[in-house]
């Protein structure tokens, strides 16, 4: 890693306990130069499209479009395995080397695909994990990754998102990670998202048949230029600290604290998580002490490396005044906020979905009182809570099914640092709450 | 003869006893694994069952990763007694969490104990060690079996993951059902949770829905009707 960062946004605390403090982990991958940039890991991928009825016409199109444009951005060295779904699962073509002539043989499948059924996207998926697991048996160097396709709402096979996030955590910790791309406005958020966020990728979003294309293309942008997979922060807690991770990722807690798994870092870009921290009561003049390390396995290897991150503490105040006038990291805190609103509004996009308007409302007021302390003397922060003060009026209303995706979008984007692939994307909030 | 407990916690208590955080406690709450509070707003008090609960959902957790609908199930199939011995440690969690082939590996990482050691989490020795530029090798132990292995063992016949195998009555009654309900969308949620519906549709069938008032309950009763009619004819 180029850099990393472990650090609070204030180093003081109540000694008589209940202070909450924001621990940002981060870190940055490097930059390679032309001349540094190491010879990339052949990629085994599986695309797994979603061929059921509500896919026919253009979204259906467009996925070809897109996976013909993936078959002809590949490299000899790599496999390209197509595998398509509804309530069954057919595997177009597998493992297929993306030499001229695999091309050719790809492009001509690809343009078969019809629509067909309901959608089984638990078997699909897996169907499309085995062909890279298979090619990985017996080998060392290759990368294994399963991109999903998907407009629907899973109604064969896996449907239990806990079970898919088990799942996908499990193949994940074997070397074969999962993106998906949610089509439309139909698809579900909790299926997609669980396999994404605990498959070490990410869940994209394409609104408009063009934009899978668009996505897709990007998605594989970043699969070549990744530095990073599997990422785990762990962090050290001493007794009696708790320890919430904004927005939520997946995590395994042991005795000795909690490990964060962020998935993928793509070459010179940064990514941070916040963790939120209750402290309990202590000596004045005593400190909390906190050690943490970042663990990720690069591109092809099954050897994970590990960066430990310098030792950062709180301190335990017994004066109102120093506690009142202490330093605040400023930059920091505003990305507090961003990552706190963000997780404000995804909660309340899922709760709006579920019908659960009054108790959303309830939710974001109660967020808000918090969040507004928070931000006082931040530059910056205004914005976020008059788009906080927009939510909690319009929450209370059933939002459009595009509004609330967007607006989960809106929130992933900013907590996993996600890239946005779309030409035409806004990003307003106030655009998704119509 | 069992005595109810009418002691009464706030989160915070909550919070420090179990070392869940009020936003997660909130959000077992909203997923129906807990009751809602006893009281609303600033100074809500929680109860005995609260505590129990969330000290068996920590086991739990600190067992490995189980389903959502996994958890739902072992909370309404365990008496409140038992969830108590568990959660206090007069009763071992893995009697009633067994857990698929696949996870054995969890074992060897996760522990029973949910408070953790004194040693091993009390405070750390500050160093003044500097990040290492350059990365070490982690000793973590990888998976004992390959990724092909364990798909292929998801995918093995009985496996729901895979279409086409054999279905159980309740799964063709559920596939009978999306079908004579076209334009399925998932159902809307309500976030409270406090008590549990439960209407029986034949003597193994239960329909259990929460958060209903007088003319959700009434739907339930006709879905279980339809269910029920379904169920008795010959697919």
């Amino acid at each position: 890693m180029k850099h990393t960062a472990f650090r609070f946004d204030r180093s003081l605390i109540n000694h008589k306990g209940d202070s909450v403090r924001y621990l940002e982990v981060g870190m940055e991958a490097p930059t390679p130069t032309t001349d540094s940039k190491p010879e990339r890991a052949p990629l085994d991928l599986a695309l797994v499209i979603d061929r059921s009825g509500s896919m026919s016409g253009a979204p259906l199109a467009a996925a070809r479009e897109a996976a013909r444009g993936v078959a002809a951005g590949l490299r000899p060295a790599d496999t390209l395995s197509v595998v398509v779904f509804d309530n069954r699962v057919d595997v177009l073509f597998e493992g297929l080397t993306m030499d001229r002539a695999g091309k050719r043989r790809a492009d001509s499948i690809l343009s078969g695909v019809h629509s067909g059924g309901m959608t089984c996207l638990s078997g699909g998926w897996l169907r499309g994990a085995e062909t890279v697991a298979l090619l990985r048996e017996g080998t060392e160097g290759r990368r294994s990754q399963v991109i999903l396709l998907s407009d629907g709402h899973a109604n064969e096979g896996i449907l239990d998102p806990g079970e898919l996030a088990r799942h996908a955590s499990e193949l994940r910790e074997r070397g074969v990670y999962t993106t998906c791309v949610g089509i439309g406005d139909g698809y579900s958020p909790e299926q997609l998202a669980v396999l994404s966020e605990h498959g070490g990728g990410l869940l994209h979003r394409a609104e408009r048949p063009h934009e899978i294309i668009e996505v897709l293309l990007g998605e594989l942008g970043e699969l070549m230029n990744t530095y990073a997979e599997d990422i785990k922060v762990e962090v050290n807690l001493p007794g009696d600290v708790i320890a919430e991770c904004i927005g939520g990722l997946p995590s395994t807690e042991s005795s000795k604290g909690v490990s964060y798994h962020l998935g993928t870092l793509v070459e010179g870009r940064e990514r941070h998580i916040i963790l939120r921290l209750k402290c309990p009561r202590g000596e004045p003049g005593k400190a909390l002490k906190f050690k943490g390390r970042i663990t990720f396995k690069r591109p092809g290897s099954s050897k994970r490396e590990r960066v430990e991150l310098k030792a950062t503490r709180l301190e335990f105040a017994d004066s109102s005044v120093s506690l009142r006038k202490q330093r605040r990291d400023r930059k920091l805190s505003l990305r507090v906020a961003s990552a706190w609103q963000a997780e404000v509004v995804r909660n309340a996009a899922g709760m709006n979905r579920d019908g659960a308007f009054r108790e959303a409302a309830d939710m974001v007021r109660t967020e808000l009182a918090f969040f507004s302390r928070y931000c006082r003397g931040i530059d910056g922060t205004s914005r976020l809570i008059q788009e906080l003060e927009m939510l909690e009026d319009r929450v209370r209303y059933d939002i459009s099914e595009r509004g609330r995706k967007e607006m989960h979008n809106y929130s992933e984007a900013r907590l996993k640092s996600k890239p946005e692939h779309r030409a035409s994307f806004s990003e307003e909030l106030c655009d998704f709450m119509e | 003869m069992h005595v109810m407990s009418t002691r009464k916690y706030t989160l915070k208590e909550l919070e420090s006893q179990t070392r869940f955080g009020s936003r997660t406690i909130r959000n077992y709450i909203d997923k129906g694994l807990l009751p809602g509070a006893y009281s609303r707003g600033r100074y809500a008090s929680y109860g005995q069952e609260h505590l129990d609960r969330l000290l068996f959902l920590r086991k739990l957790k600190n067992r490995g990763k189980l389903p959502l609908d996994e958890v739902r199930r072992l909370l309404l199939q365990l008496s409140p007694e038992r969830i108590k011995a568990i959660a206090h440690g007069k009763e071992n969690i893995a009697s009633i969490a067994s857990k698929p082939s696949w996870d054995v590996h969890l074992d060897e990482c996760q522990s029973d104990d949910f408070y953790p050691a004194e040693e091993t989490r009390s405070s750390y020795i500050s160093t003044d060690s500097e990040v290492q530029p350059a990365p070490q090798h982690d000793s973590s132990p990888p998976p004992r079996d390959s990724a092909l292995d364990y798909i292929r063992r998801l995918r093995s016949p009985g496996s729901p993951a895979v279409p086409g195998r054999s279905d159980s009555r309740l799964r063709q009654a559920a596939r009978k059902l999306r079908q004579i309900t076209p334009g399925h969308h998932p159902p809307t949620r309500r976030a409270k949770g406090e008590w549990w519906a439960a209407i029986e549709v034949t003597p193994d069938i239960e329909l259990r829905a929460r958060g209903l008032d007088g003319d959700d309950l009434a739907a339930l009763e006709s879905i279980a009707d339809a269910f029920r009619a379904l169920l008795s004819r010959d697919f």
